[in-house]
C-alpha cells in the first residue's frame, strides 16, 4: 500500500513532458480564437466591400443609364448589373454568385420610413445581402448557421 | 520558494491565460473601429439624402422633421447597437455683407456623447461668399453616439465620442428660407 502511495507520488511530482499535455489542453482553445479572429475579420472586410458595391451600384445605375430609365430598373437587372461590376471592384474577395440585390422606390421619406414602396417613387433604395461562410470548425453548434448574411443599404435619389 | 519557481508545471496555461485577454482585446477593438467606420459612412450618406431631400421640398411641416429622424435612423443602421442620434437641420443665408447667418434650425432626436447643444457645429454658422446676392442652404448636421451595443462602449463613452456628419445642398425652393 505504502509503495502505492509512493509511487502515485511520484508520477504526481514528475513534470516531465508537462508542457506537451498543456499544449494539448489549450491548443484547441487558441484554434478557436485564431479560426475567430479570421472569420470576425472576413465578416468585416464583406460588410465593407458591400457597401463600396452598394454605392457603386447606385451610382453605376444613376449616371451610366439611359435618361429616364435609370427609376425603373428591377431588382434583377440590378443584380445583373452588379454581376457585371463586382469583379472590377473587388476581384475574387467577394462571391458573386452569392450577392442578392432588392431595388425599392418610394414617393418619399415617409413612404420610405412608413416601408410603403411605390412603382413611380423617385427614391430608390438598393439592399444588398451577402452571406458569409464561416470557416470556423464547429461554429454551427454555437451559432444557428454557419453563414452570416451581411446586408447593404443605400438609398438615392434618382431623376431631378 | 526556489522550488515553486523552479516548478515549470502550468506554465504553458499561465501564458495562454496572459496573453488571450490582449488578443481578444485586440480584436474587440478592431471591430469596433470597423463598425465606427461604418457608422460614420452610414451617417454621412444618410446625411446627404435628407440635405438633397430638404432641399427639393415645395411645402415644409414640423412633422418632416420627425420622418427625417426616423429615416436617418433606418439609414444608419444601428445593427442592434442601440446608440443615440441627432439630427439638425439649418437654413444658411450667405451674403457678401454678413457672411452666414442661420434662418432657422431646428432639432430632432437625443443628446449622447459630445453631440450636446454647446458644441460649436450646432451653434456657429460656417461659410462665406463673394460677389453680389444670397445664397440658401440647407445644412444637415448628424451627431451618432455609440450605444451599449458596441464593443468597448465604456471607454467610447468615456471619451464622449460621438461620429459627426454633415451634408450641404443648396435650397430649390422659397419656402425653405422661412418654414414659418
Amino acid at each position: 500500500m505504502r509503495a502505492c502511495a509512493h509511487r502515485v507520488r511520484m508520477v504526481a511530482s514528475d513534470c516531465r513532458a508537462s508542457l506537451p499535455v498543456e499544449l494539448a489542453v489549450i491548443l484547441p482553445l487558441v484554434f478557436a480564437l485564431v479560426f475567430g479572429v479570421v472569420d470576425v475579420s472576413r465578416v468585416l472586410l464583406a460588410r465593407s466591400l458591400l457597401d463600396h458595391l452598394a454605392v457603386a451600384l447606385s451610382d453605376e445605375i444613376k449616371f451610366n443609364s439611359a435618361a429616364g430609365t435609370e427609376g425603373v430598373l428591377t431588382s434583377g437587372e440590378a443584380e445583373a448589373r452588379l454581376v457585371t461590376l463586382a469583379p472590377d471592384l473587388v476581384g475574387s474577395l467577394v462571391d458573386v454568385s452569392r450577392l442578392s440585390v432588392t431595388v425599392s422606390r418610394y414617393e418619399s421619406l415617409a413612404d420610405f420610413v412608413g416601408a410603403s414602396p411605390s412603382d413611380e417613387g423617385t427614391l430608390t433604395a438598393y439592399r444588398l445581402h451577402y452571406g458569409v461562410t464561416l470557416i470556423t470548425p464547429f461554429v454551427n453548434y454555437l451559432y444557428n448557421s454557419a453563414d452570416v448574411t451581411e446586408s447593404a443599404l443605400v438609398v438615392v435619389k434618382n431623376g431631378s | 520558494m526556489a522550488k515553486l519557481i523552479a516548478n515549470c508545471r502550468g506554465s504553458v496555461m499561465v501564458e495562454v491565460a496572459l496573453f488571450v485577454p490582449a488578443i481578444l482585446f485586440l480584436l474587440l477593438a478592431g471591430v469596433t473601429f470597423s463598425n465606427i467606420v461604418q457608422l460614420s459612412r452610414n451617417a454621412d450618406r444618410a446625411a446627404i439624402v435628407l440635405a438633397d431631400d430638404f432641399s427639393q421640398k415645395a411645402a415644409l411641416a414640423e412633422g418632416d422633421f420627425d420622418i427625417a429622424l426616423a429615416a436617418m435612423t433606418d439609414l444608419i443602421e444601428w445593427n442592434g447597437s442601440e446608440g443615440t442620434s441627432r439630427l439638425n437641420v439649418t437654413a444658411i443665408e450667405l451674403n457678401p455683407d454678413n457672411g452666414a447667418t442661420f434662418l432657422w434650425s431646428r432639432r430632432r432626436g437625443e443628446d449622447g456623447g459630445n453631440c450636446t447643444e454647446s458644441n460649436p457645429v450646432f451653434t456657429s454658422p460656417d461659410g462665406n461668399i463673394e460677389g453680389a446676392g444670397s445664397l440658401y442652404l440647407v445644412q444637415v448636421d448628424i451627431c451618432a453616439t455609440p450605444g451599449t451595443g458596441f464593443f468597448l462602449a465604456s471607454a467610447l463613452s468615456v471619451i464622449d465620442f460621438s461620429v459627426h456628419a454633415r451634408a450641404v445642398a443648396p435650397v430649390r425652393q422659397a419656402v425653405l428660407r422661412s418654414p414659418d
